[in-house]
């Protein structure tokens, strides 16, 4: 595998090269038995306790650390497109109070690549909604003022 | 996140990284997670090819 990862305030990305067909690749993520022998960081594995393959459907992983420590993850399927494209949303249960209760997405794309498969995941609509809200407030109120100031005007 | 102090006519708008931190770290965080996830998904691959052979 070679792969690469790009991490931006309200986005993470991440991608990988595989020496197998995108049929293959696709599979691992559509297929629960497989899901469940390679899904999760090392060290940790994953119980899949629901997982409705079809747009709508609904999904939800257990992942147990080796010590024992248990997250929760829950989301619904958006968009398949067989070998090409898998999209769902993703929540964190132990993570709800960053996302304050948004459904955050997870969208995978399947591409095929020197006589193997790319995968690239991005992880969007991160909790950015209070930097936003913030950043949103100090622009807003700031660039009034910087136009008049620029326009020659005076505030008073 | 922002602090905001007059002075006179002069306006001074701080942006105060602290309040950042909750999404950065979450962003390191899955980051981290997805990066992980894609190379445990690389080695199932692998234990899946040779398999077939």
């Amino acid at each position: 595998m070679s792969g690469d990862a790009a991490t931006n305030v309200d986005e993470v990305k991440v991608s990988a090269w595989y020496a197998v067909g995108v049929r293959q690749a696709f599979s691992a993520w559509a297929d629960p038995g497989k899901l469940e022998k390679w899904f999760g960081p090392k060290g940790f594995r994953a119980e899949v306790l629901e997982m409705d393959f079809r747009i709508g459907g609904r999904w939800r992983f257990k992942m147990i650390s080796q010590s024992g420590d248990v997250s929760h993850h829950y989301g619904r399927y958006l968009a398949i497109e067989p070998d090409k494209l898998l999209s769902f949303t993703w929540q964190s249960e132990e993570d709800s109070d960053l996302t304050e209760g948004r459904e955050t997405r997870v969208s995978v794309h399947f591409y095929a690549e020197a006589g193997g498969s790319r995968v690239t995941l991005v992880h969007e609509r991160l909790p950015t909604q209070q930097a936003m809200r913030a950043l949103e407030f100090g622009w807003s109120s700031g660039m009034p003022k910087l136009g008049r100031l620029l326009e020659g005007k005076r505030d008073d | 996140m922002i602090r905001r102090t007059l002075n006179g006519r002069q306006h001074h708008i701080e942006l105060d990284e602290r309040g950042f931190q909750p999404v950065l770290t979450w962003a390191e965080k899955y980051g981290a997670f997805w990066g992980a996830n894609l190379e445990s998904l690389g080695e199932f691959l692998m234990h899946e090819k040779s398999d077939e052979r």
